[in-house]
């Protein structure tokens, strides 16, 4: 017993050194290791790959939910009218969200032109955590923005903080509180020799595709065209207040920011909901874009352009881009880097898009779909 | 609040402080503020009438008893009945809050059988943190005073630290006063090895409920979930786990209480050692939370056996069926009395009650099959390996029977898992219990990740070496005593980083309370 019988140890400056050396690594290890635990996929390709972009090279990013995903092209803007852009995007991103990663883009990034799509604003009435009745406000859709970001940033503990109830929020600041038993991929990654497992040590890693995801499957929707609709109707307030906070702070940013609604079977009911945005973005001097008010002239099918209601698929996407990126060129000026040394990266990666894309689209077009990859 | 929350270590690190910083005249009262903070963040505050009622009813009956003994023979009668007051108040508190349910519903069952007409008598009385062993503490030491063994504390303040002690009020000791209120009125002085000693208990026993007995808790469920619940190996692999969690969760669990003890200076009793080493079920008891078997005898059994009633049952059964009769019957009933009430401790429920009576009847019928049992192992070498080995696994079975009984509220699920556990699944149809594998494995693929077993499985490693050396040397905490402080340190962040991982904790996880800390 201790405190009875004095132990007379021996002191060792080596083992000293020793324990301070491991504690340290142990330490130093645990940055690296919690961003290898979390999860990987689309969003962390984005959000990592967005942070291996190299500083204010980018002309345009493109921040929003999943759809942006599928609809814009960076690499086919950058080959077909020569400016650079990013899907800053990821799945179920929150209308609260939205205004926290364009502060992150702007870290890093001085881009000309900001498209926001305004998906996340039809949803929501704000983050719902408690009930995660809506599958937008659950716990998945906040983390799958606040997961992916850089540890020690300001901006992300912001988002916590807006988005999580207080007590709630500790996973959320230390996500490996979240993660920690996914520990036993690290070996199996180790032993396997899976080295590309630990490209997401720094939570820096090159995004190919700038974001984008060739979706090949086509989901035939029915579609009602609601041009004529006029009506105007207002947002909840919660939303309407978050939308407020982001226009309030692209105008004290003096940002130039296009808001955009995707190709998808709106409702009457939801026309009028975009309406309302509208006129609220419109009265603060920024840009506004309802793709499915220029469906026929872009030449848009939903018979053959969709991956399901809220995607398209990759034809979709180039009629998409298409339509956009000359719209962008026409209103914005941006300049062209084609033939500049210093974008020939962008080149070599639309190289190999290009043989992706037409892949995709001759299995599309034979019939073969990611459904038959499920099953 | 939980003992392995962090606002738990904040709260004791602030204490801490104050208790080496002021003069030790006044640690009594900075460990009693510790007390009433921890109580108040842990329990239901206003529930701390509850206990201050006990305190101060043992505080004022407890003298009265030392004044009555002064006046020698006439004061006897008045030392019973301030004795009996004061058992009466704190006993019928903790019936009350403990046990009304219990009662309320059996009254309630038996007068709908009666009546005809269904009843749900129930209240909702929330128990003070710890009552189950405060009460017994003081009615420990309310007897030590009235027989003489200790004497009244005089000092209100004093008792209640002694009642309401903050590192025991979750899980025990059951100390007597000579133990731990003998400590707390001492003064102490900082000491580096018991700093040491403390936090490196801390560690291992954070260790075993955090990294073991949470996870098992989070598997068990699945063990016994329908789509593999059957003849298959599941219900005992169930069964096996939960004798690990209990363990790992209450050793555990004293483990962080006697290393934050010793931090102040103060050294609790033991209530573990090395249980599953036992080989027979009575030393098991001897070794499995030692300080509730101990106070059942010293203040319940053994009474009983002096009593004039015990004593005329010895004579009765002496005339009718011999002397060894004599001895034995009074010492079986006393026994039964003993093993009802261990049994009814933990809990207001018949399947308490009969894991207490499971043990009474295996000690029984162990005790009255010893001359068979010695005629049959006569061929054997008792102290071979293989046959300690053997007395230790059926020990382990055996007290896994009650454990089954433990972990079912109900004592027909309790008795219906029994019989699933032990039908004979080895005979089972092999392609029965490879479906049934395959379901758990598809299953568990969406609950549970490779990551957990892994992290359980390792766990379970040094877990056994932890009860390894717990026979030998006190654990691994008392092992490496000797070692070198930088290797201690060293030992405690390796583990402490290894229960960032394999640890159960966080969203997704539903960590269990520890398993005595409801009682």
């Amino acid at each position: 017993m201790a405190s009875e019988q004095r132990v007379n140890r021996k002191k060792s400056p080596v083992l000293t050194l020793l324990t301070i050396v491991v504690i340290a690594l142990m330490l130093y290890s645990l940055l690296p290791l919690s961003y290898l635990l979390r999860e990987k996929g689309q969003n962390r390709d984005n959000v990592a790959g967005f942070y291996a972009e190299e500083e204010n090279t980018l002309d345009v990013v493109y921040v929003g939910a999943s759809s942006c995903i599928t609809f814009w092209s960076p690499l086919q803007a950058w080959h077909d009218y020569g400016f650079t852009s990013y899907n800053f995007a990821h799945h179920t991103m929150t209308a609260r969200t939205v205004k926290y990663y364009i502060i992150e883009a702007l870290k890093t990034q001085t881009p000309e032109l900001f498209i926001v799509d305004l998906r996340p604003f039809q949803y929501a009435d704000g983050p719902n955590y408690e009930t995660g009745t809506d599958n937008l406000h659950a716990e998945y859709a906040i983390r799958n923005g606040t997961d992916h970001l850089f540890y020690f940033n300001e901006n992300r503990r912001d988002l916590i903080r807006a988005s999580v109830p207080e007590g709630e929020r500790l996973s959320y600041y230390a996500d490996i509180i979240k993660y920690h038993s996914r520990w036993v991929f690290i070996p199996f990654a180790l032993v396997q020799g899976e080295t590309d497992f630990f490209d997401f040590a720094d939570n820096v890693k090159k995004n190919p595709h700038k974001g984008f995801y060739t979706a090949t499957r086509t989901r035939p929707l029915t579609f009602t065209d609601y041009r004529d609709v006029t009506e105007v109707s207002p947002l909840p307030q919660q939303t309407d207040e978050i939308l407020t906070e982001l226009l309030e702070f692209c105008k004290e940013k003096d940002l130039q920011v296009l808001f955009v609604v995707h190709h998808y079977p709106q409702t009457a009911e939801e026309k009028a909901l975009y309406n309302y945005m509208e006129e609220r973005v419109r009265a603060y001097g920024l840009d506004f874009l309802n793709a499915n008010d220029d469906w026929e002239s872009i030449g848009f099918d939903f018979d053959g352009d969709m991956y399901d209601s809220n995607h398209t698929n990759i034809f979709g996407a180039e009629k998409y881009t298409a339509y956009l990126a000359d719209r962008i060129v026409t209103h914005y000026g941006l300049a062209d880097h084609r033939g500049d040394a210093a974008y020939a990266e962008w080149d070599a990666l639309y190289e190999t898009y290009a043989e992706e894309t037409a892949a995709a689209k001759e299995a599309l077009l034979s019939g073969v779909s990611e459904d038959a990859a499920d099953e | 609040m939980t003992i392995v929350s962090p606002s738990f270590y904040a709260l004791t690190a602030v204490f801490l402080l104050l208790y080496y910083v002021l003069p030790g005249r006044l640690q009594w009262a900075v460990l009693l503020a510790a007390s009433v903070s921890f109580f108040c963040f842990a329990g239901v505050p206003y529930t701390i009438v509850y206990l201050a009622l006990s305190a101060l009813v043992t505080w004022y009956a407890a003298n009265k008893i030392g004044e009555a003994k002064e006046k020698e023979a006439e004061g006897k009668g008045e030392a019973k009945r301030w004795l009996l007051l004061a058992l009466f108040v704190n006993l019928g508190l903790l019936a009350a809050l403990k046990y009304a349910n219990f009662l309320l519903t059996n009254a309630g069952a038996v007068y709908g059988a009666v009546s005809g007409t269904a009843v749900q008598w129930r209240v909702n009385w929330p128990a003070a943190l710890g009552i189950s062993y405060y009460t017994l503490q003081l009615t420990a030491y309310l007897a030590d005073c009235y027989w003489g063994i200790c004497k009244p504390q005089k000092h209100f303040g004093r008792l209640a630290l002694f009642s309401s002690f903050f590192p025991q009020m979750v899980s025990g000791p059951i100390s007597k006063y000579d133990e731990l209120g003998k400590a707390l009125e001492t003064e102490h002085r900082f000491d580096a090895e018991n700093l040491r000693e403390g936090l490196l208990r801390i560690v291992v026993g954070v260790f075993k409920k955090i990294a073991l007995a949470d996870n098992l808790a989070f598997l068990i469920p699945h063990f016994l979930h329908a789509d593999v619940a059957g003849t298959a190996p599941f219900p005992l692999l169930a069964m096996l786990c939960f004798v690990v969690q209990v363990y790992a969760d209450f050793s555990g669990c004293m483990d962080i209480i006697s290393g934050v003890a010793l931090l102040f200076g103060i050294r609790m009793t033991k209530n573990f050692d090395a249980p599953f080493t036992s080989r027979s079920i009575q030393e098991f008891w001897q070794r499995w939370h030692i300080t509730l078997g101990r106070f059942l005898k010293e203040y319940v059994m053994y009474p009983l056996l002096r009593t004039k009633t015990w004593a005329k049952m010895g004579k009765g059964l002496k005339k009718s069926f011999g002397k060894s009769a004599a001895k034995k019957i009074p010492t079986y009933v006393a026994m039964l009395i003993l093993w009802f009430f261990m049994g009814l401790w933990h809990g207001g429920g018949w399947n308490y009650i009969l894991e207490g009576v499971w043990f009474w009847l295996v000690i029984v019928s162990g005790d009255l099959l010893t001359p068979l049992f010695k005629k049959i192992n006569a061929g054997f070498d008792t102290e071979a390996a293989w046959f300690v080995l053997f007395q230790r696994v059926r020990t382990l079975l055996i007290y896994a029977v009650g454990a089954v009984l433990f972990y079912f509220p109900s004592v027909t699920d309790g008795l219906a898992a029994l019989k699933e556990i032990f039908s004979p699944f080895f005979f089972a149809a092999p392609e029965k219990i490879s479906a049934q594998i395959t379901g758990f494995t598809e299953l568990s693929g969406t609950v549970i990740t490779v990551g957990q077993l892994a992290g359980m499985g390792f766990a379970f490693v040094l877990f056994l070496i932890n009860a390894h050396l717990e026979r030998k040397h006190g654990g691994l905490a008392a092992r490496i005593a000797h070692w070198p402080v930088s290797m201690q340190v060293l030992l405690s962040a390796v583990l402490l980083y290894i229960l960032i991982f394999i640890g159960a904790y966080g969203p997704g996880y539903n960590a269990a309370e520890f398993v005595y800390g409801g009682f």
